[in-house]
C-alpha cells in the first residue's frame, strides 16, 4: 500500500521547502531580534494510504511542521500543495472545504475535548455545520463512529471527563474521522496514554487506515511505536530532516549519525540483548543559533572538519532513502 | 446540588455572620458610649443612667452580648437609638434604594466589562487590546470616592448636567451607577479577557476550526460557554459586594440608601442599626456565593456530575 515510488498515485501532502521562522522579542532597542527556525526547510511526500513518521528530540520543529500541515500556521516561506494544489491563493471558501480533508488528533486527548458538550454532540457537530445526510440519519452515523472507534455506544451522552484517557482519545478519533478526511495529522497521538493504552490507540489508528483510506503524519518521539506504524521515516534536527528512508532501511541500518544516536536509544525489553549504545551528549543547540555547516556538528562523534562549514545536502543513498551527512556512505558500507 | 451541601452552606454562612457580629458587638461598645452621643456633653447624669438602664447598657457586656442574641432567636433586632424604632424597620426601608442602585451599576458593569474583556481577548495584543485593558486596569484602581467626586466636579460643579446628591429622578443616579459600575466592568473585563484567552489557546477549539466551525459558532458555542465557568466566580463577588460595596458611593452622593445609613449608624453610634447592616452584608454574600454554586452546576458538566455522585 506504499505509493512511495515515483509513478504512484499524486501524492496526498507535499511540503516544498517550508520555513516558519519566529521573531523572538528583542532584548534591547539596540539589540537585534532573534529568530527562532523552528523549521528551516523541510520537503517531503505523503502518499494515499501511508504513514510517515516524523521523529526527532522535543523542540526540533516537528509539532509546528505538523501545524503547518493543516495550515493553522502559516509558513514564513515554502509551500504545502494538498492534493497537487497549493495552499497559496486559495480561496478562502475553498479552503475552509479542504480543512475538512485534513483533521488533527492531538496528544491530551481531555483538552481537545470540550468539557461542556456530550460526546456525541461534539462527534456530530461536522455533520450539523456542513450540513452532511439527513439530519435523522446523524445520530446513527455517531453510533456507527463510535462502533468503528471502539467505543460503547453509551459513552454518547457522557461527558469528556467522565471517560478514560484512552476512551477520550478515541472521541477525538472519532470525531476527526466524521468529515471523511483524507489527511489526518496525529501529534503525539499516545505520548499522554498508558502504555498498555497505547497499543490499543496505535492499533485502532492501523486498523482504521485500510477502513476510511486515510494518510497519517504520525509526530511522536517514540520510536517504538512509530516503527510499529510508519511505513516511511523521516528524522528531524533542528527543523530540518537528516534522513528519510522505509521503516525497514531506517531501522535495519541507520546512516545519520543522528539517526544512529536516536535508534540506539531505544529500550529492548530483552536483559541479554547486546547494546551497541551510542549516547548523544549535552542538549540540542538552540534553535535561534543554528550551527554553522552541518547542524549535528557540535553533537556529532564523527564531525570532520568540512561539517563545520559546508552544510549536507539531503542526498539519496541507495534504494529509498535521502541522508543529509558527508560520510553517508561511509556508513552504509 | 444536594441538601446536605446547601445545609452545610448555610450553617458555615451563620457561623460567619456569628463571628462578624461578636466581633462588631464588642468592638463598637469598647469604643465610645452610645448614650453620650446621642444626648450629647451637656446631657444630666440621671438623665444618661436612666437611659443606660434603659437599653441595658448599664450590665456588664457579656451579659448583653447574651441578652443581644437571645433577642435575635426570636426575631428580636433590638431599636433605634435615635427614633426607637425596631431596627429591622429602619434598615428594610432603605433596602430598595440600595438595591436599586446597585442592581443598576452591577448589570452597568456587567454589560460593559464582559464584552470588552471578549473583544480584548479576540483581538489579542493589538493596539485595542492595549487600550481596552489600560482602560480596565484605570477603572478598578480608581478608588470610588476619588472618581465619585471627580465626577461631580465635572458634571454637577463645572458642566452643571447632573444633580449632585439626592436621589429624586433617573438622572440622580447616573453618576453613582457609573461610580460603582466603572470598577466593577475593569475587573470583568480582565476576568472575561484572561478567561477567554485560555479557552482560546485549548485544543478543542482548534479542533473546531479544522472540522471547519465558522469563527461565530466558534466563539459563541464552543468558546464563551467555557469561559463563563471563571467569570461566574468574579461575578458572584460583585453580587455578593453589592451592599458593602455601596457605602462609599452612597455617602459620596448622599444616596438615602443602606450603605449611607451604616456610616451615620456607626458615627452615632446606633449599635441595634450598624450590627442588622451586618447581618444583611452577610446574608448577601451567602447568598451570592449559593447562587454562583447553583449557577456552576449549571454551567459546568464537571461539578454537576460530582454532586449527583454525592447522593450515592
Amino acid at each position: 500500500m506504499t505509493g512511495r515510488t515515483a509513478p504512484g498515485p499524486e501524492p496526498v501532502l507535499e511540503v516544498r521547502d517550508l520555513v516558519r521562522h519566529f521573531r523572538l522579542r528583542r532584548k534591547s532597542v539596540f539589540g537585534k531580534p532573534g529568530v527562532i527556525r523552528a523549521v528551516d526547510g523541510l520537503s517531503f511526500d505523503l502518499q494515499p494510504g501511508e504513514t510517515l513518521g516524523l521523529v526527532g528530540e522535543s523542540g526540533c520543529g516537528k509539532s509546528t511542521a505538523g501545524r503547518l500541515a493543516l495550515g493553522i500556521d502559516a509558513p514564513t516561506s515554502g509551500d504545502i500543495l494538498f492534493e497537487g494544489r497549493s495552499q497559496k491563493a486559495l480561496p478562502i471558501r475553498e479552503w475552509r472545504r479542504r480543512r475538512c480533508d485534513m483533521q488533527m488528533i492531538f496528544q491530551d486527548p481531555y483538552g481537545a475535548l470540550n468539557p461542556r458538550i456530550a460526546v456525541a454532540d461534539q462527534i456530530r457537530e461536522p455533520l450539523d455545520i456542513h450540513d452532511i445526510g439527513a439530519s435523522d440519519r446523524r445520530d446513527s452515523e455517531v453510533d456507527e463512529m463510535l462502533d468503528a472507534v471502539g467505543l460503547p455506544r453509551p459513552v454518547r451522552d457522557s461527558y469528556p471527563h467522565e471517560l478514560s484517557g484512552g476512551q477520550q482519545q478515541r472521541v477525538v478519533i472519532a470525531r476527526a474521522l466524521m468529515l471523511r478526511p483524507k489527511l489526518i495529522v496525529c501529534d503525539e497521538p499516545v505520548s499522554a496514554l498508558d502504555v498498555s493504552v497505547q497499543a490499543q490507540v496505535v492499533n485502532l489508528l492501523d486498523s482504521l487506515q485500510d477502513r476510511f483510506g486515510l494518510s497519517y503524519l504520525f509526530i511522536s518521539h517514540d520510536l517504538g511505536i512509530v516503527r510499529h506504524i510508519c511505513e516511511r521515516v523521516a528524522v528531524m534536527y533542528l527543523g530540518k530532516i537528516v534522513e528519510m528512508a522505509d521503516r525497514r532501511t531506517l531501522f535495519g541500518q541507520p546512516l545519520h549519525p543522528y539517526t544512529q544516536a536516536l535508534l540506539s536509544a531505544i529500550l529492548i525489553p530483552d536483559p541479554d540483548a547486546e547494546r551497541n549504545r551510542f549516547i548523544l551528549q549535552g542538549d540540542p543547540p538552540s534553535p535561534v543559533n543554528i550551527p554553522s555547516g552541518c547542524r549535528f556538528h557540535t553533537r556529532c562523534p564523527s564531525a570532520e572538519a568540512t561539517c563545520r562549514e559546508t552544510e549536507p545536502e539531503l542526498r539519496p543513498i541507495g534504494e529509498g532513502r535521502t541522508v543529509a551527512c558527508h560520510f553517508a556512505e561511509r556508513w552504509a558500507t | 446540588m444536594n441538601l446536605r451541601f446547601v445545609v452545610t452552606k448555610i450553617f458555615r454562612a451563620l457561623v460567619t455572620i456569628m463571628i462578624v457580629l461578636s466581633f462588631v458587638f464588642i468592638a463598637l461598645r469598647v469604643s465610645g458610649d452610645p448614650i453620650e452621643i446621642l444626648l450629647g456633653d451637656e446631657a444630666d447624669t440621671d438623665v444618661i443612667e436612666y437611659y443606660r438602664a434603659k437599653y441595658g447598657l448599664d450590665r456588664p457586656i457579656h451579659e448583653q452580648y447574651f441578652l443581644y442574641f437571645k433577642g435575635l432567636m426570636d426575631g428580636d433586632f433590638g431599636i433605634s437609638f435615635k427614633d426607637e424604632r425596631d431596627a429591622v424597620d429602619v434598615v428594610v426601608e432603605r433596602i430598595p434604594r440600595t438595591l436599586q442602585l446597585g442592581i443598576t451599576s452591577f448589570l452597568f458593569g456587567l454589560l460593559l466589562g464582559i464584552p470588552l474583556g471578549i473583544f480584548a481577548a479576540l483581538n489579542r495584543n493589538s493596539a485595542l487590546d492595549r487600550f481596552t485593558m489600560g482602560f480596565a486596569v484605570l477603572g478598578y484602581s480608581i478608588p470610588n470616592f476619588f472618581l465619585g467626586i471627580v465626577l461631580i466636579l465635572i458634571f454637577a460643579m463645572w458642566l452643571r448636567f447632573l444633580p449632585s446628591s439626592g436621589s429624586g429622578t433617573w438622572y440622580h443616579m447616573i453618576m453613582p451607577v457609573v461610580t460603582l459600575g466603572t470598577a466593577g466592568a475593569g475587573s470583568l473585563a480582565r476576568f472575561a479577557r484572561s478567561s477567554m484567552l485560555e479557552v482560546l489557546n485549548k485544543s478543542y477549539m482548534r479542533a473546531a476550526a479544522a472540522k471547519g466551525v465558522p469563527r461565530l459558532r466558534r466563539i459563541n458555542w464552543h468558546a464563551l460557554p467555557n469561559a463563563a465557568i471563571p467569570i461566574v466566580t468574579v461575578i458572584g463577588f460583585r453580587l455578593g459586594d453589592l451592599v458593602a460595596g455601596s457605602v462609599v458611593t452612597e455617602t459620596v452622593f448622599a444616596w438615602p440608601g443602606v450603605g449611607r445609613l451604616l456610616v451615620t449608624s456607626v458615627g452615632a453610634r446606633d449599635l441595634a442599626i450598624v450590627q442588622t447592616i451586618l447581618i444583611l452584608v452577610a446574608l448577601t454574600m451567602v447568598i451570592a456565593n449559593l447562587l454562583v454554586d447553583l449557577i456552576y452546576g449549571w454551567i459546568d458538566p464537571r461539578i454537576r456530575v460530582s454532586s449527583t455522585m454525592e447522593k450515592d
